[in-house]
């Protein structure tokens, strides 16, 4: 009831300027919103174009004309004839799913355990070990990639598909680390201290107490986690070049396709961002919800 | 917001000592593992790099030649590096500059526009984040068809008398830059709308409403309500961004090739060093020590820039608690 009251207080009475101001913020929205949606929309319609030569049609038609046949059958070619490094698009689909897996679940293990640590325990090396971490996050390092590669090379990780994921997903300070440290800044430690005194351990604390509790801000920020993995192309091109996933396979792809390839590229690309529009869709209140960041002063 | 768990209080038979050890099994027995990590990929990485760039690639012999090369490449001289530093330095600092400028404040005036609940603001701030969650393989990819000379960017231009570069946007020194930084702005107007949103819908209402009461605007409201109160999670981000100047970049890759005629006019310095490592895929055969020398050379100068911001943001700024 006093939400109610809220939301027609005077905080949503406007002005004549502001509301003027808000008609002008309003249209420039809605091109934005236009610019975002129209070429989607544009490129699923030339995907369903029979594999000739786009720019010859475009111009005889004109940019936006829409095919008299579709080919909807372009969608079935793009998982059986696009393929990099002898992985075929079904394969990539493949590869997309167990990097996403393992890589959601090692950085969101390691990064809540380690953000849940650091928010609620006072130890030893404590301070050192979260300055060190801050630190390494804001000193603008670059130039270490080669290092970095052949690092890999000499640890036998270059190319080793989900161990190197594994291996490389097991650090828990980022920028996730800090989304992390707020949530559980913020949950109260008398639950804790219930536990303890009904002789609980501090695992059964934080895998029974702590973690169900910051599960709905974990579940969004595993959300945006999942999705950058999914469409994470530089890690697979870098580091794992047999093993392509569907965001690096389409973007080697598109160095080569010719003119007439392109609506079943296209096709690839519909199909590449379906699966996190459904995600986001149904997570995306969820998201708006729970995300936070901070914790640079520790 | 840290709690002193040293659990003197909570000790459940009295064995403080055995408690205690209990605590630090489960907080080193866990943290071990990042700790690990961190060092071997972050320190280990780092050092390794430092040194290689005092080391001939090749012969591994100790040397400045590295940085020598990058000097010359800095100021402009051709050298068998490949590639010009300068110019990705200046092109980075650009879009350095464009983020921090142009696409921070673009991001929040927009979360503050969702956050008043604009008409349709749930519609926007669904589409808005569509750039986040959608790989930019498949942005940059539509980007790039859209814009195609013969594409509907290429006819309206045609349809109103305007004359894009004969090969099109990307491929045209010209224009190249100037392509990708739209993009980039295009691109980023959603990048931290949620989180912005967020620090905002945690704002008590009773402060905006008494704001309302003593007649404070909408940009007063902004800048001297709102601004304050989400100052935690936008100097996190500001500083995240700061820490990232070296690395700031458009989609130079995506948009215009790895060995593009024109990938030289609009390379940054994070698409250099990914070219000299990278080298089309072959394995192990990258700059690494002249990419080493101009990481460790450019980290040096930028350091106390950063570490600058970084006190001013975190110990002149006051955070307001609410």
């Amino acid at each position: 009831m006093s939400k109610k009251v809220k939301e027609t207080s005077i905080l949503t009475q406007r002005s004549k300027p502001e509301k003027i101001v808000f008609g002008i913020i309003f249209a420039l929205f809605l091109i934005y919103a236009v610019s975002l949606i129209f070429p989607f929309v544009w490129m699923a319609v030339l995907s369903l174009e029979e594999a000739k030569s786009l720019n010859t049609a475009m111009k005889l038609n004109g940019a936006f004309y829409i095919p008299e046949v579709l080919y909807f059958s372009n969608y079935i070619d793009a998982f059986t004839t696009m393929e990099d490094n002898g992985v075929n698009f079904i394969g990539m689909l493949m590869n997309s799913a167990w990097f996403v897996g393992i890589g959601l679940l090692f950085t969101m293990f390691w990064h809540s355990i380690t953000a849940y640590i650091f928010a609620k325990y006072k130890f030893k090396g404590r301070n050192f070990i979260y300055t060190c971490a801050i630190f390494s996050m804001i000193v603008p390092i670059i130039g270490s990639s080669g290092a970095m590669y052949r690092l890999m090379a000499e640890l036998n990780l270059y190319d080793s598909g989900p161990l190197y994921l594994m291996v490389t997903s097991c650090g828990g300070f980022g920028g996730t680390f800090l989304m992390m440290y707020g949530i559980f800044a913020n949950i109260s430690w008398s639950y804790a201290e219930a536990v303890f005194i009904d002789g609980g351990s501090d695992n059964t604390v934080f895998f029974r107490i702590m973690l169900p509790q910051a599960l709905p801000a974990i579940a969004a920020m595993a959300v945006n986690t999942g999705i950058g993995l999914w469409n994470n192309y530089g890690t697979a091109l870098m580091y794992m070049p047999s093993t392509p996933t569907v965001a690096s396979g389409l973007y080697k792809i598109s160095l080569y396709i010719s003119d007439h390839g392109r609506p079943i590229y296209y096709a690839g690309l519909i199909i590449s961002i379906v699966p996190v529009l459904i995600i986001y869709g149904f997570m995306s209140g969820s998201m708006m919800k729970n995300l936070s960041i901070g914790g640079l002063k520790g | 917001m840290q709690q002193d768990k040293t659990l003197g209080k909570t000790k459940k038979d009295g064995s403080m000592g055995s408690f205690r050890r209990g605590q630090l099994r489960f907080i080193w027995g866990w943290i071990i593992i990042p700790i690990i990590s961190w060092l071997v990929f972050f320190l280990y990485v780092n050092m390794s790099s430092f040194i290689q760039a005092f080391q001939d690639r090749v012969t591994g012999e100790w040397t400045f030649k590295n940085f020598v090369d990058f000097w010359r490449s800095l100021t402009g001289e051709n050298f068998s590096g490949g590639g010009r530093i300068d110019i990705a330095l200046g092109n980075t600092m650009k879009f350095f500059f464009l983020g921090l400028v142009v696409n921070s404040p673009i991001q929040l005036f927009v979360a503050y526009f969702l956050f008043k609940k604009i008409l349709g603001y749930k519609f926007y701030r669904f589409v808005f984040y569509f750039p986040v969650i959608i790989s930019n393989v498949a942005m940059t990819g539509v980007f790039k068809e859209f814009i195609e000379t013969a594409g509907p960017l290429g006819q309206i231009c045609e349809s109103l008398g305007i004359a894009l570069p004969a090969g099109g946007l990307l491929n045209s020194s010209k224009t190249v830059v100037g392509t990708v930084m739209v993009y980039s702005v295009w691109d980023s107007i959603g990048l931290h709308m949620l989180l912005y949103c967020g620090a905002m819908a945690r704002i008590p209402l009773e402060v905006l409403e008494s704001g309302r009461l003593d007649g404070v605007g909408g940009w007063r409201e902004l800048i001297n309500l709102i601004l304050p109160l989400i100052w935690p999670t936008m100097s996190t981000l500001l500083m995240l961004q700061i820490t990232g100047i070296l690395g700031a970049s458009g989609q130079i890759l995506l948009l215009v090739g790895e060995n593009d005629a024109f990938t030289l006019r609009a390379q940054t310095l994070s698409h250099w060093i990914f070219s000299q490592v990278y080298k089309g895929g072959n394995h192990m055969q990258g700059q690494y020590s002249l990419v080493s020398a101009t990481g460790l050379s450019l980290t040096l100068v930028m350091l106390p820039f950063v570490m600058f911001v970084r006190w001013l943001f975190l110990e002149k700024i006051p955070t307001v608690e609410y």
